[in-house]
Formats: C-alpha cells, sequence, structure tokens
C-alpha cells in the first residue's frame, strides 16, 4: 500500500518559509504540524516513527557531509547522490503523492528545515532559494527533484537498479530534467540517454563530451517534436541516443 | 482515419483515489488504403498502433497498448482496452491515441516520414482525476491546534492566485473538529446538519467568487472554449458564477463585472444574491 504524506497548507508554507532568515532552523523542525493534512484516501497515513527515521538518516548524511558548517560544492554533490536513494528507497510514495508540492513543503519546512537550509543557504540575492523550500517547481525542490531523478533513473531489470544515479553530475542531469515534457517524462529515454553517455567512450580533442551530450539532447528534442519514442523498446533507444550522439559529435567537429 | 467509436470518458471521474487503477475501452476502425495514401507511404510499409497516457502532475508517460497494423489490408478494426495504473497518475490524465511509423523507411523523399515513431495520426483525450469528489476537497481539522479562531465552523483554504491550477487540488475546506455541531454533522445527516451545510455552500460560493473578483488575475485569466470540461480554478468560479449568478441572457463575462460592480457598491447585497442563487434553505420553495 502506497504511503500518505502530510501535506503543508500553502498559506502554513508561505509562512514557514518567511520564517527562516529570523529563526534558527533547528526551532522549526517538527514531525507534523497541524496546518498540514493528508489526502482522504489513497493509501496509508505515514508513521511519526517512519518519519522520524526520514529525518534521522538524512541528518545523518547530511553531519556526514559536514553539517551544520557551510558545505562545499563536493559536500552538496554527495549528500545530493545518497539523499537520491534515501528518498526514494525510504518514502515509499506513489508518483501521483510525489507530484504534490504541499508534500515537498512539508519535508522542506517541517521535518528537515535545518538540513535543507544548510543544503541551499541563503543565494547571492540575500534570499532562501524559495523553489527549494516551497516546491513551486518540483525538479528544482531540494528533496522533491531528487525522488523524481530517482524514479526515473531506476533500472527495474538491472542487477543494481541504482546504477544510473550517480553517473550524471547535477548541471548535466538537470539538462535532461528540464526538458521535462520531451525528455524527462520517459524513464526509458533518459535511462537510454544517461546510459549511452557512459558507453560512450569515444573522444574527440577540442570536442568537449560535454558539448557532445548537450547537442545531442538538443537534437533528440527536434525528433520528439513529430515522433513518438515512447512506444520504443530500450534497445531502440539505445541505438537512436547512440545514433544522435554520433551526429551531434561530427556536427561539432565541421563547426 | 476511419470511423471512431469510443467509449466517452466524462470529463471529471465521480471518485479516484491512486488505488484506483483506471479502466478503459476504446474500438478503433481504420482505412490503412486512405492512410498510407494520404501519408505517401506504400501498402507495405509497416504502422502501429500506440496508446500512452500521462498525468498533469509528474508528466510521466506511460505505454498502454502497442499493436503492429497489418500490411496489404485496406481496413481494420481494433478494440483497446488499457489499464493505467493509479498509483501512477493525479490531476489530470491525458489518454493518447497514435497511429505512426514502425520502422525505419529507406527513402529521401521529403515531406514523408521515415523515421520509426513518427507520428501520422493523434488523438487525445482528457479527464479530471480529481476533479468532483476527488482528492481532498474537505479535511476536518482542531481548529484549536491549527491555530484557527477556535469558535470557527470551517474554513475555506485556497491556493491564491494560480487560476490555472486543477480546482479541487488547489482548494480544501477545513471543518473544525472541536465544534460540536459541526462533529456531530460530519457523523451523520440531521436537518441540523442540512443547515449547516447548505451555510457551507453559501460561505464556499461567496468566498471563492469573491477572491476572484479581487484579484486582477483572475479577471485577465481567459475563458476556456469548453467551460464543462475546465475544472481549473478559474473554470470553477465561472462555473459557479454561471449555476448560481447569471441572469437570463447574460454571458458569464458580463456576470462578472456585473456582481463585481454589485460586491464593491453593497458586499451584503452580493451575499444576499449568492444566498438567492444557492437557493439557500430551499429558497422561496
Amino acid at each position: 500500500m502506497s504511503v500518505l504524506y502530510p501535506r503543508l497548507l500553502p498559506a502554513e508554507t508561505e509562512r514557514r518559509f518567511r520564517m527562516l532568515p529570523d529563526r534558527a532552523p533547528a526551532d522549526l523542525v517538527s514531525l507534523s504540524s497541524p496546518r498540514a493534512v493528508f489526502a482522504a484516501t489513497g493509501g496509508r497515513r505515514v508513521s511519526r516513527d517512519e518519519l522520524s527515521d526520514l529525518r534521522s538518516t538524512l541528518m545523518a548524511e547530511a553531519e556526514r557531509c559536514g553539517f551544520p558548517a557551510p558545505c562545499s560544492t563536493a559536500e552538496r554533490i554527495d549528500f545530493d547522490r545518497v539523499a537520491m536513494r534515501i528518498v526514494f528507497s525510504q518514502c515509499h510514495m506513489t508518483p501521483g503523492e510525489a507530484s504534490n508540492r504541499q508534500v515537498w513543503a512539508f519535508i522542506a519546512l517541517v521535518l528537515l528545515p535545518d538540513v535543507c537550509v544548510w543544503r541551499w543557504p541563503i543565494d547571492k540575492d540575500g534570499e532562501f532559494p524559495r523553489d527549494r523550500f516551497k516546491g513551486t517547481d518540483l525538479t528544482r525542490h531540494a528533496f522533491g527533484r531528487l525522488w523524481t531523478r530517482a524514479h526515473v533513473l531506476y533500472d527495474p531489470l538491472a542487477e543494481d537498479p541504482y546504477h544510473l544515479f550517480d553517473v550524471l553530475g547535477e548541471e548535466a542531469m538537470d539538462q535532461v530534467m528540464s526538458r521535462r515534457s520531451a525528455l524527462g517524462a520517459s524513464p526509458p529515454l533518459v535511462r537510454a540517454i544517461v546510459r549511452t553517455h557512459v558507453e560512450d567512450t569515444e573522444s574527440i580533442p577540442g570536442i568537449p563530451a560535454r558539448d557532445v551530450f548537450r547537442e545531442s539532447l538538443t537534437r533528440l528534442l527536434r525528433i520528439t517534436a513529430f515522433t513518438d519514442l515512447d512506444a520504443a523498446e530500450e534497445s531502440e533507444l539505445g541505438l537512436l541516443v547512440r545514433q544522435t550522439r554520433a551526429e551531434a559529435r561530427a556536427s561539432l567537429v565541421e563547426r | 482515419m476511419g470511423e471512431l467509436k469510443d467509449e466517452l470518458l466524462p470529463a471529471a471521474l465521480e471518485a479516484w483515489d491512486y488505488s484506483t487503477d483506471l479502466r478503459t475501452t476504446r474500438v478503433v476502425g481504420i482505412d490503412l488504403s486512405n492512410l498510407r495514401a494520404d501519408s505517401g507511404l506504400s501498402e507495405n510499409d509497416p504502422l502501429r498502433l500506440v496508446v500512452r497516457y500521462w498525468p498533469s502532475t509528474s508528466l510521466i508517460r506511460s505505454v498502454a497498448y502497442r499493436k503492429d497494423l497489418p500490411i496489404e489490408v485496406g481496413h481494420t478494426v481494433c478494440e483497446i482496452n488499457i489499464v493505467a495504473k493509479g498509483a501512477d497518475l493525479g490531476g489530470t490524465l491525458t489518454i493518447e491515441t497514435v497511429v505512426e511509423l514502425a520502422a525505419d523507411l529507406n527513402h529521401n523523399e521529403p515531406f514523408i516520414a521515415r523515421k520509426r515513431g513518427s507520428i501520422l495520426w493523434s488523438d487525445q483525450t482528457k479527464v479530471h482525476l480529481e476533479g468532483g469528489a476527488g482528492l481532498l476537497p474537505v479535511a476536518p481539522v482542531s481548529f484549536s491546534e491549527a491555530g484557527l479562531p477556535g469558535n470557527a465552523a470551517w474554513y475555506v483554504s485556497m491556493d491564491g492566485g494560480d487560476w490555472e491550477q486543477a480546482a479541487m487540488g488547489s482548494l480544501l475546506i477545513l471543518l473544525n473538529e472541536d465544534n460540536s455541531v459541526v462533529r456531530k454533522a460530519m457523523q451523520g445527516s440531521s436537518e441540523e446538519a442540512s443547515i449547516l451545510w447548505a451555510t457551507l455552500e453559501v460561505d464556499i460560493v461567496a468566498d471563492l467568487v469573491g477572491r476572484a473578483l479581487d484579484d486582477e488575475a483572475f479577471m485577465d485569466y481567459p475563458t476556456s472554449e469548453d467551460p464543462d470540461g475546465d475544472l481549473t480554478m478559474a473554470g470553477l468560479i465561472r462555473a459557479l458564477v454561471r449555476t448560481y449568478l447569471l441572469r437570463p441572457g447574460e454571458a458569464v463575462e458580463q456576470a462578472v463585472k456585473r456582481i463585481g460592480d454589485e460586491r464593491r457598491r453593497d458586499p451584503s447585497r452580493f451575499r444576499v444574491s449568492v444566498q438567492s442563487g444557492v437557493k439557500f434553505l430551499g429558497g422561496n420553495s
């Protein structure tokens, strides 16, 4: 049975987000909020023990990565890498529940505000990045984006279903997921893109791999405008992505 | 495309949650000869029929049906039965039926499809899953614990400002469990409960329409071409106006302007109009 999570009411989400600059994040931590509600049906409600376990596990990883001291880029990447597995494997959310932004607002602003503030501190504009806390865009939320990425990268047929989780860096993965409706909405296509990126060892001096990756995404995007890739087998998608990468590399050489 | 006979999906399902898988059937008749001829393809070029679906929440697409279509046959009929897993769904579900090329073709003719998966024909239908009695229109809450006025009966909570959101995902009516009358009304029907719910109905219509009238973003939000199928917040407000507040011969946009003027002049008169519109306590019957 799927697990339902508290949904933080919009007004409370805004109130808690506005409190962040003035309060110690640890003071905002709680396992529940009277201003959060559950979906009426569709699963069983997550227990306080499960929420406590989720918090403890993620907090332990944050501490391993330097929490509460300000984190370096390497520590942020390390934390996200491990947190992605934890959030995906421990939450037992259905995709429907995971696409509810108020669920992620609860996790960021009630269950783990201290970890979220540590991972996404005040930016150069002097503000906390709201989309990382409030869930206005799930491809950017501190934890929602990790669940979403894990969901499309999880490879059920592989010996290690998590083997694709750590392949792409933040920027490259962001390029895939930000083209959400065309590319990111097709888990088999995302897996083919990531798998092929690993397997493609061809290297041409002066043509960085990231340029080949970016150009191939642009070309795939064009193809999705008039073709249906969802009905293709994973092997067909692998072939298509390999061909597209080869064409992308050739076009970069010609420029 | 030939004749189509489909099980018409309603604009919204009456009851749905994650544990409810959706099953639907469609019979598709395809004039293969004309389809191939119109597409510039030969009688032997392979085609397939595909049905895919995706919810508006995660946008993750799934394929529910895939069938290679016969070659050298003029006409075919396919009965499509699909099941969409409830756990993957939410918001509005889009179901798309597609006829596409089933293999790469080796030609260089311009304007003729040659890539596997090229879409030759498609048809979409949408169903709101979280409309009507959807996920969570109502929730019992202890107002004293929730920091809301403890002696109140209910609170109409709306995710403000985004009129494009699915209405039932943005709207939540909190009922005060601390209030004994409300608590009793939630447990069963009685005359007292009927009066309470009738009062709540007036409150919901007055609150929601009032909030919309106060927001310029709503006034600028374009009217849907399919008002009956529009279950966004904006669509819900217009439906409330159309159902309860419209005068004979009046368009919804005219009514919105009239009601807005009326509410600015005399808010009590606006509330009276709502009471009359919803036939509060049975109206004049």
